[in-house]
Order: structure tokens, then C-alpha cells, then sequence
């Protein structure tokens, strides 16, 4: 009985605590939000810059200058917004000399995520033409790998930035994101880009790998098993398990970061990301964390595996793993 | 100018202190794999990660063996570094023109303070790494 009401007074001071936290982190969020229209100077001035440079006369619009976005990703989006600019001056508009050229940006934002739509009335290219040629339903970038989207942007004459917009592509895996091309011959181009408002706050999974704790974003992880409720078994001179009638890479993540360790892995990480499965070997898990993504210092720009690092509660710095670009090199 | 100086393996090096941001004590460092020689780990300051340099290493000293005792916190652009160092000497006032280049090399300046050398170490030097 004692017990019990025990229970009772650490559920709701435990409940209470969690309210305190959520309110916490909406009010950090708030502040940090910033209006969009703080980019519109810069982007008139490159749209004007893109004029003289190609000889051709542009019209911005931009819609939906008051919705409001993390300060972090105002220069992101600023940075998109600005190739995007560049290629369609380059691409669309003097392959197809119009009276009046049009560019229509328009942002709004949900609350939990951020879109923008960026169409020009240029040339565009045949959509139900191109979904067939790459085999697709639709033109969802999502849902391509690597080379189908190099040759989608071959065939739609996207030339200039192609490494740009598969880096933002690659970004927006990690965040959860969306990014689609629409467009209609001679009529009108557009891209749709979704970026998730509460990515900077993600949950992660600790785990240790030798004497380093790493941080695996939860999103990625399909299921945590027992090393030894499963057999792994060799092919190929590669290790693979079997789980749901799948089979499934298995890779040592202390290999794959050249981290010495004696310890025998306890567990397997099943991760997903693009439709591909690996099964990663860790040491042993630690718990289970909410985090703040920090990016790479460009000293560490050339580090695939690591995707950025988070400050823990105790001061001490975590790398996080960046899971999509470990399964794209393995 | 003013110039912070350094001691590393007993030597003296120097780095304009309109470069330093702050000066911490020694705390853990986050080892980070697959990484430049030359980067220690990461540190966390005020809410910022920062990478580690292992300042004995880009000045050429191979002795990598050192016991860093404090981390000179430095802004390059708009990023921040730490130099781990043995200990942290002095703040030098000196003359711009005591400032000597040996071997017509830019990047490697000496200054002359009582008799003293000092390598200084500059921006151009500092933005390589």
C-alpha cells in the first residue's frame, strides 16, 4: 500500500518534470526563430547580379516573407535559395527566351515543418517523359539513389550545381525532410523543398565503442537484439545475420572508426536509411537522450562517419554517427 | 601589438592576442576517429564545440608526447580553435617593425624581446591548419 502511493507521487513529479522540460524546449525554440524576409535584400541583389551576368530580365517574388524560422537554418535556406537563383538564370531562362522571366518563392511553415517553393516560368522539361525514362511514379528525389539522381538532373539540364543539391538531398535524409521537382514543358519548373522545424532536437541513442560513447539518432534504428540470440554467419569473407528472413551486413562500428577495443560487442544496432539495412556492432548501449546536433568544424569536414557533435548533460562532447553515409560506404 | 606568449617543450612562441578569445584550463577531450593527426579531440566551450590542435605538432615539433596544461581558445574567421599548450607565459607589448621573417618565408616570423626569440605565430599560418 505504501508502495503504491509512493508510486503516485513519483509519477506525477515525474510527469510535471517532463511538462517543465517540454516548456523549456518550446520557449528556447522561440527565440531562436527569426523571419524569413531578413534574406529577401540578398536575394534581390543576386537576382539583379544574375540579370547583368546573363543579360536577361528577371522578376522575384517572394511569398510568405513573415514566416518565421531557426536562426540556424536562415542561412541554409539563404544558401539553397541562392544556386537555385543561379540555375535557373543559367538554365531555364536563356534556353528560353520569354518576355517577362518570373521567379516565385513562397515559404510557409506549420509549426513542425518548414517549406519553400521555388518555380520559374522557363523552359521546364516533360515531367510524365522524364518519370518514365528513370522508371519512377513521380519525381519525390526522396526515393532515388545516388545516379539515378545525377542522371534525373543530367536530363532536366540542372548542370551547374548538381554536387550542391545532392549534398542538400543528403542533408535532408538525415533531417527527414522532402525535396520534388515538378514542371510542365515551356510552361513552369518547380521544386519543393520541406525541411522539419524540430531537427535540431532529436532523440539519440548512446552507445559505447571501446572507452568513446557515440550517439546514433533513434530515427535511423530499427530494432536493438542480443548478439547472442543470434548466429552470424560468413560469406564471402563478410559477416551477415539473419533476422526476419532478412539478411543483413553485419560491421563493427570500432573497425569502421579504427577504435581499438577488447571488449566483446554485446549488441546489434539494425539501422535503416534509403531502404538499405546494416546490422552495427557496438559494445554495449548506454541510454537513451535528447540532443542538439552541433555541425562538423570544417576541420573535420572530411570525416564521413561522423555527422556532427552534441554537448551531454555531463559537459563532455559525443560525436554522432552519421548513419545514411556509413550505409552508403559500406 | 600585444603578443601572448607560450611555453611548448621550453620553447617560446607567441600569437597576437587580438587573435585569442579565451583561456581554459585543461578539461576532457572527446577523441574523434579517422581524424587529422594533428586534432586531439573536441572540447566543448560555452555552449560551442571545439576542436583541439595539437600545437607541437604544425609547428613541426615531432615530440607529440607533450602534457598539455591549458588551451589557448583562438578565432579564426568565423570559427573557433584550441591550441593545447605546455603553459601560458606572458602578454609582450612589441613593436610591429621588431617583427623579423627568416629565409624571406611569410609565414615564419620571429620577434627579438631582451634577447629573447619568439616564433610568432600568424593568421596565415593559423588559417592553413
Amino acid at each position: 500500500m505504501k508502495n503504491e502511493v509512493s508510486d503516485n507521487i513519483h509519477g506525477k513529479i515525474l510527469d510535471q518534470e517532463l511538462r517543465i522540460i517540454s516548456e523549456i524546449q518550446a520557449s528556447i525554440k522561440k527565440v531562436r526563430l527569426i523571419k524569413i524576409k531578413t534574406i529577401t535584400n540578398s536575394l534581390n541583389d543576386l537576382v539583379s547580379k544574375c540579370c547583368t551576368k546573363y543579360n536577361n530580365k528577371v522578376d522575384l517574388f517572394f511569398e510568405g516573407q513573415e514566416t518565421e524560422v531557426e536562426d540556424s537554418l536562415i542561412i541554409y535556406i539563404h544558401n539553397i535559395l541562392d544556386y537555385l537563383i543561379n540555375d535557373i538564370c543559367e538554365n531555364e531562362f536563356i534556353a528560353f527566351k520569354n518576355e517577362v522571366n518570373l521567379i516565385k518563392i513562397s515559404t510557409h511553415s506549420d509549426g513542425k515543418n518548414f517549406t519553400t517553393v521555388i518555380e520559374s516560368n522557363g523552359k521546364g522539361f516533360d515531367y510524365k517523359d522524364t518519370c518514365e525514362k528513370l522508371n519512377k511514379e513521380n519525381l519525390d528525389l526522396m526515393s532515388f539513389d545516388e545516379d539515378e539522381m545525377k542522371k534525373f538532373l543530367s536530363t532536366i539540364n540542372f548542370a551547374s550545381n548538381i554536387e550542391k543539391l545532392l549534398k542538400l538531398r543528403s542533408d535532408l535524409i538525415y533531417l527527414g525532410g522532402n525535396m520534388k521537382f515538378e514542371s510542365e514543358v515551356n510552361e513552369f519548373r518547380r521544386l519543393t523543398i520541406v525541411i522539419p522545424l524540430s531537427s535540431s532536437i532529436m532523440q539519440g541513442l548512446l552507445v559505447k565503442i571501446g572507452d568513446q560513447i557515440f550517439a546514433i539518432p533513434l530515427d535511423f534504428i530499427e530494432t536493438i537484439i542480443n548478439k547472442n540470440t543470434v548466429k552470424t554467419k560468413k560469406s564471402n569473407k563478410t559477416e551477415v545475420i539473419i533476422y526476419m528472413d532478412h539478411i543483413i551486413q553485419l560491421v563493427k562500428v570500432s573497425e569502421l572508426l579504427n577504435i581499438e577495443t577488447d571488449l566483446e560487442p554485446s549488441c546489434i544496432l539494425i539501422v535503416k536509411a534509403n531502404n538499405k539495412r546494416v546490422a552495427l556492432l557496438v559494445d554495449s548501449l548506454l541510454d537513451q537522450t535528447d540532443m542538439v546536433i552541433k555541425p562538423k568544424h570544417s576541420i573535420m569536414m572530411d570525416i564521413n562517419e561522423i555527422k556532427g557533435a552534441t554537448i551531454l548533460g555531463d559537459g563532455l562532447v559525443t560525436l554522432v554517427l552519421d548513419i545514411p553515409s556509413i550505409l552508403k560506404e559500406i | 601589438m600585444q603578443i601572448l606568449t607560450f611555453l611548448l617543450n621550453d620553447e617560446l612562441f607567441a600569437i597576437d592576442i587580438t587573435l585569442v578569445d579565451t583561456i581554459e584550463n585543461k578539461m576532457p577531450i572527446t577523441p574523434v576517429p579517422n581524424c587529422k593527426k594533428y586534432v586531439i579531440g573536441l572540447i566543448s566551450n560555452r555552449g560551442s564545440v571545439i576542436p583541439v590542435i595539437n600545437t607541437s605538432l604544425i609547428l613541426n615539433d615531432n615530440n607529440a608526447n607533450n602534457i598539455f596544461e591549458k588551451f589557448i581558445i583562438i578565432n579564426l574567421g568565423n570559427e573557433k580553435l584550441a591550441l593545447a599548450v605546455n603553459e601560458i607565459d606572458d602578454v609582450l607589448e612589441i613593436e610591429e617593425k621588431t617583427i623579423e621573417n627568416i629565409n624571406n618565408d611569410e609565414d615564419f616570423s620571429i620577434v627579438n624581446v631582451n634577447s629573447n626569440v619568439i616564433t610568432l605565430l600568424t593568421y596565415k599560418q593559423l588559417k592553413k591548419i
